[in-house]
């Protein structure tokens, strides 16, 4: 399995990175600080090189959670339908959570910081 | 109330006094009576008595009925006077009614004396009655003038082809005010203005002719540019049959109120956009404080939990919570500098650029180290200028503080220079570094509130956002010139504040 991380703080990175490199060692995990080199990654990769989940920060400079998920959308359906999009924020704001739940690609909303059993559901 | 009456005596004999009042008694006159003989006692008498009716005889011993007659002329004009007297001559009689005695009785006929009193003293009443009505009349029409000319509302009164009946002076001044020209009587009303409004007005004088009110508000622009607004209340007045057939015009000046309202809903928009800038700002600001607690705790969990945690990681993890609560720190000293802009006075004194510089660099110096940064300054200009000292602290703090963070890391010999240039008047700061730039489409962005244009921006968004707060309470004005890849240079241009206060 492999999945992609879009956050720009650093900790939290170290944070993810951390706990599912230690406790699922099998899944091949790549980090990105920036919403539009996530894109430009996700257009120029193979598709089975792509990854099966995307976890999504949603406050992040220049482009933010919600504006890659508009990008995100335009992107071909061999991308869409491939990845499974998860947001990872510090965010406890309904507003915020409603968007997500409204987003089409949007699988869960995981508010930071990420305990372990959280991973569990999704890794099984 | 009395109800009798008085009546003054005028009259020597005693049986003929007894007579006369026997007649009176007899005709059942409720009076009371003052008797007097002589001029002095006359005289006084018509002071203290104050009789309804004096009866007098024609021939006194002492003075004559006739300067009896002429002297009340004089005290009590509007006495009636009857002669009471054994032979008068009718030639005699004539004249003397002519010169305005009342009438005169026989003293041989003095049953016709209670009807003669009767009837003068009924005249009199007439009299009276006509008087005071006309007094009244006077008194309450001076009493509507004063209300009609003093007031603040103009007044005017149309017949139904809006012909100028009356006005008062408050209506004139608005017309001679407004429009320069003075209200005439009989004069069409709707004529006088100019051609473009006369439709709109014979309009609305229409509706009130028809019976009904109407309330306007309307604006008139003045050749000095001002705009003179009115409310015009106008009410139709009807005969007794109903007809239309005035129409009266309250005009009331409300250029004040409008300007308050006007006033009112500016203030009201402002208040609205720093409502929704406060939500944004709380909204932000509950975000920038819980994303590094997320991490700390995040971190904590794993240095925690972890029983294969090992002491190198611990000391990772460490360092890492150690430096996000120091941009926590920063972050609230930021929210605390905001805060301090928009309340703390102004304190003018003269800046001493040297020690504010290296005072503001010692701050920077750990920062700047760690990033191998160069930093040199050079401060030009002579003359006292001054400015507000921690405000201009704020400034040079923020921009060093970016231009340190936003080095480029490829640079091999990364540098910040700060130009101060000054003189009386003015000042200005140029901080320059090599650093990563700025792209076109940021250079505005990066004053607004929250803006953080690269991932490298670790800050809260907020620096630049103050800072050009400030700039603007100091007057100032911030230029920028920047090429991506290859550094910024920003300049902050302030006059000095005494200049300022003068």
């Amino acid at each position: 399995m492999k999945i992609l991380v879009i956050d720009d703080s650093d900790d939290d990175l170290y944070v993810t990175k951390r706990i599912i490199g230690k406790h699922y060692p099998q899944i091949e995990m790549k980090t990105i600080n920036m919403g539009e080199v996530a894109l430009d990654y996700l257009k120029s990769t193979e598709e089975v090189n792509l990854p099966d989940i995307i976890f999504l920060d949603i406050r992040m400079p220049v482009m933010d959670g919600f504006e890659f998920l508009a990008e995100y959308e335009k992107l071909p359906d061999g991308v869409t339908q491939r990845c499974k999009v998860y947001m990872l924020t510090s965010s406890e704001d309904k507003h915020d959570r409603k968007r997500a739940e409204e987003n089409k690609f949007v699988v869960d909303y995981i508010v930071k910081p990420v305990q372990e059993e959280v991973f569990k559901g999704i890794f099984g | 109330m009395e109800t009798k009456t008085k009546i003054l005596i005028v009259e020597h004999d005693k049986s003929d006094i007894d007579f006369l009042q026997r007649e009176l008694k007899k005709a059942n006159v409720d009076y009371m009576a003052e008797i007097v003989e002589t001029k002095t006692d006359y005289e006084n008498a018509l002071q203290s008595f104050k009789s309804d009716i004096i009866l007098s005889d024609y021939n006194l011993p002492s003075f004559s009925g006739v300067v009896a007659f002429e002297i009340k002329e004089k005290i009590a004009p509007r006495t009636p006077f009857i002669f009471v007297s054994g032979a008068i001559g009718e030639e005699n009689a004539i004249e003397l009614i002519n010169s305005g005695v009342t009438d005169y009785v026989l003293k041989d006929k003095l049953f016709s004396l209670p009807v003669k009193i009767e009837r003068a003293l009924k005249e009199v009443d007439e009299i009276r009655g006509k008087h005071d009505a006309e007094e009244m009349l006077i008194q309450s029409e001076t009493n509507l003038r004063a209300i009609f000319e003093n007031t603040d509302t103009g007044f005017l009164l149309l017949d139904k082809k809006f012909t100028i009946i009356s006005f008062n002076k408050q209506a004139n001044h608005f017309a001679r005010l407004s429009f320069g020209f003075d209200l005439e009587k009989n004069r069409n009303f709707v004529s006088m203005f100019a051609a473009e409004r006369q439709q709109e007005f014979s309009g609305l004088f229409g509706e009130i002719t028809k019976g009904n009110n109407i309330n306007y508000e309307t604006n008139y622009p003045q050749t000095d540019g001002t705009i003179i607004w009115y409310h015009i209340n106008g009410n139709p007045v009807s005969d007794i049959n109903g007809m239309v057939t005035r129409i009266c015009l309250a005009v009331n000046d409300i250029t004040e109120k409008k300007k308050a309202e006007e006033n009112l809903i500016q203030k009201n928009a402002e208040l609205n956009k720093i409502n929704s800038e406060l939500d944004h700002f709380v909204y932000s600001i509950s975000h920038d404080l819980r994303g590094p607690i997320a991490s700390i705790l995040g971190l904590l969990n794993i240095a925690n939990k972890d029983k294969e945690t090992d002491k190198q990681e611990h000391g990772i993890i460490l360092h890492r919570i150690e430096k996000t609560t120091e941009r926590l720190q920063r972050f609230i000293h930021n929210l605390m500098v905001y805060s301090r802009n928009t309340k703390m006075e102004f304190v003018s004194i003269v800046i001493d650029w040297e020690k504010l510089i290296k005072e503001c660099w010692h701050e920077l110096k750990p920062l700047a180290y760690e990033n191998g940064i160069e930093f040199s300054y050079e401060i030009k200009g002579d003359g006292n200028f001054y400015g507000d000292e921690e405000r201009i602290a704020m400034l040079l703090r923020t921009f060093l503080q970016n231009a340190i963070q936003f080095h480029h890391e490829e640079e091999r010999e990364k540098t910040v220079h700060l130009f101060v240039h000054f003189d009386a008047a003015s000042a200005s700061m140029q901080i320059k570094d090599n650093g990563i730039g700025i792209a076109k489409e940021h250079q505005q962005k990066i004053f607004e509130m929250f803006f953080r244009g690269t991932a490298r921006s670790r800050g809260s968004g907020l620096g630049l956002y103050i800072a050009n707060e400030i700039v603007s309470k100091i007057n100032g004005k911030i230029l920028l010139d920047s090429i991506p890849g290859k550094g910024s240079v920003f300049s902050i241009q302030m006059p000095s504040l005494e200049s300022n206060l003068n």
